[in-house]
């Protein structure tokens, strides 16, 4: 089957000008002729900026580079690039001790040839998340102005701090702000941080959350109860900021890796159903308060159940994926796509109220109706539906969604491969 | 680090200056009446004092009072001799005056994220 390659097929779309001006959106590519039109075709339908590789400095600003090894049979390049950029090799050379050589010059993965489209747009998603750790960090520390400057130090790399400086408010703390790592003095006058993080950790949700525990106190048994209790570092205070900053970069983005993974679904990359409406509360929250709107849009494949009957289910996770990637290339970064179940997909847009939303949607149907798939020697297309509803039309995430899933009942019913959006007080509701 | 680091860094400088000239009030107040109260001595406020000073005195510029500040935390932690203990509270309070009367000094910011 060509279901994947089938988005080469697509006439390449230019790149939006506030996509083109990213660095995240730049891809620089050094391939023969008919690979890099391969390529450009293919990533400057995604949204991207691609560029051939004229000398270093046609990589400025390039958060990627796909090199053929063809082109680079010592990876000399690559070697050079690397300093620069994420490399990744478009080959299909899999022994391994190429894999050796590709990693000992700096190379981050490989691409099989021909390059496809949900490939491709994962390895270069996996780049964006790692640029964006979105570490959580809560500070439990009697001293307010040591763990201000504790504060200080880790929101200058971007981690979002919160401060208390009594232990016991530790678990709403928890509970509010959702850390991905506790910092925890040990010797407070209110409580001891090993009692606090025992109580922390009789919630089984926090039995896993890491806890660094920070004290000046020598004593080795200290340390070792500190450990028993499944603290996950020890660091003797007066601390070292330096060395501080770098255990909780490393702990907290592996929390958030973690964190990512439990809400992500796995066929997809996509906000798994939990975790979309998670982001729908927080959004109706912040929209409340800074009085803005935004869209919900749940999408459903039509006729999806009959692609699984006729051609299996690989084709079907295929289709899935597919779609998936065509969201993720066409919405922007600020809004949220979630799998919300087997063929069902919702959306946050948001800023956009649901003309503005049913706009974008109605962009990304043709686009898909337009993609070929082919299975069993057969090409197929596949459609959606989707029906819209605004926040300013519910202020409760179930509510909305239930609007929104009303819309798109009567997409479905309005003959499928259309979009729908609940207006309130206009008789039909349509 | 940028200006509004460093803005910051000097209102917590300042922040801290205030706390360490009241710390040392506090321990020649507690000092003597912790170690004549009638139910015997209680050092915990002393001890509490001492202890900060432990665990924040180099970030500050001051590192040359973590020693005696340790040392009360530790004759304290100890059990020891209740006139030790108020002569090492002493010294400590001493030190202070001299630290805050010099200036405090460069802050071990060792690795702050430029």
């Amino acid at each position: 089957m060509r279901a994947r390659e089938s988005i080469c097929q697509r006439p390449g779309r230019r790149p939006q000008p506030e996509q083109a001006a990213t660095p995240m959106r730049s891809v620089v590519v050094l391939d023969k002729p008919e690979g890099f039109d391969q390529t450009s075709l293919l990533l400057g339908g995604l949204g991207f900026n691609v560029v051939p590789l004229l000398d270093t400095g046609s990589a400025k600003g390039c958060r990627v580079a796909l090199i053929n090894p063809d082109c680079d049979p010592e990876l000399e390049i690559c070697a050079s690039l690397s300093k620069i950029c994420k490399v990744l090799l478009t080959t299909n050379k899999r022994d391994f001790s190429f894999k050796i050589q590709a990693v000992h010059q700096g190379a981050q993965g490989l691409l099989s040839r021909p390059l496809n489209a949900v490939e491709v747009f994962a390895s270069l998603e996996e780049t964006r998340k790692s640029d964006m750790p979105e570490a959580r960090v809560l500070i439990v520390d009697d001293d307010e102005l040591t763990a201000a400057v504790y504060a200080m130090a880790l929101e200058e790399c971007s981690v979002r701090v919160a401060v208390i400086t009594n232990p016991l408010l530790a678990e709403k703390a928890i509970a509010e702000f959702r850390p991905d790592l506790v910092i925890m003095d040990i010797d407070m006058p209110q409580a001891s941080g090993l009692d606090v993080a025992r109580a922390i950790r009789l919630d089984p949700q926090f039995t896993s959350l890491p806890i660094l525990f920070l004290s000046s106190v020598s004593r080795k048994e200290v340390q070792e109860e500190a450990r028993e209790i499944g603290g996950d570092d020890f660091i003797r205070k007066p601390v070292d900021i330096g060395y501080l900053v770098k255990m909780v970069r490393m702990r907290a983005a592996r929390a958030v890796e973690l964190r990512q993974i439990m809400a992500r679904d796995g066929l997809t990359g996509l906000s798994n159903h939990v975790s979309f409406k998670e982001a729908l509360t927080t959004e109706l929250n912040r929209s409340a308060r800074a009085q803005s709107e935004f869209t919900v849009a749940l999408l459903d494949l039509d006729r999806f159940k009959s692609i699984n009957d006729t051609y299996g289910h690989q084709v079907g996770d295929t289709v899935i994926q597919t779609f998936a990637t065509l969201l993720k290339s066409s919405l922007r970064n600020v809004d949220v796509i979630g799998r919300y179940g087997g063929e069902e997909f919702a959306v946050i847009l948001l800023n956009a109220n649901t003309e503005q939303a049913e706009a974008t949607m109605d962009r990304i149907r043709q686009e898909f109706e337009r993609i070929e798939f082919l299975a069993s020697d057969q090409v197929f297309h596949v459609t959606f539906s989707c029906g819209l509803a605004g926040s300013k039309d519910e202020r409760g995430g179930e509510a909305l969604l239930a609007l929104a899933d009303t819309a798109l009942y009567e997409a479905k019913a309005g003959g499928r491969n259309c979009i729908r959006t609940y207006l309130p007080g206009c008789g039909s509701e349509f | 680090m940028t200006e509004a680091v460093q803005a910051r860094a000097a209102q917590l400088f300042t922040a801290f200056e205030k706390r360490l000239d009241h710390d040392r009030a506090e321990l020649i107040a507690n000092g003597d009446t912790a170690a004549g109260r009638a139910g015997g001595p209680d050092f915990d406020a002393v001890r509490f004092i001492a202890h900060r000073i432990v665990g924040s005195a180099r970030m500050f510029g001051c590192e040359d009072l973590a020693e005696p500040a340790g040392k009360v935390e530790g004759l304290v932690d100890a059990g020891a001799d209740v006139s030790a203990i108020v002569q090492a509270v002493n010294e400590l309070a001493e030190r202070i005056e001299l630290t805050l009367s010099k200036g405090l000094g460069s802050p071990d910011w060792n690795g702050f994220p430029s």
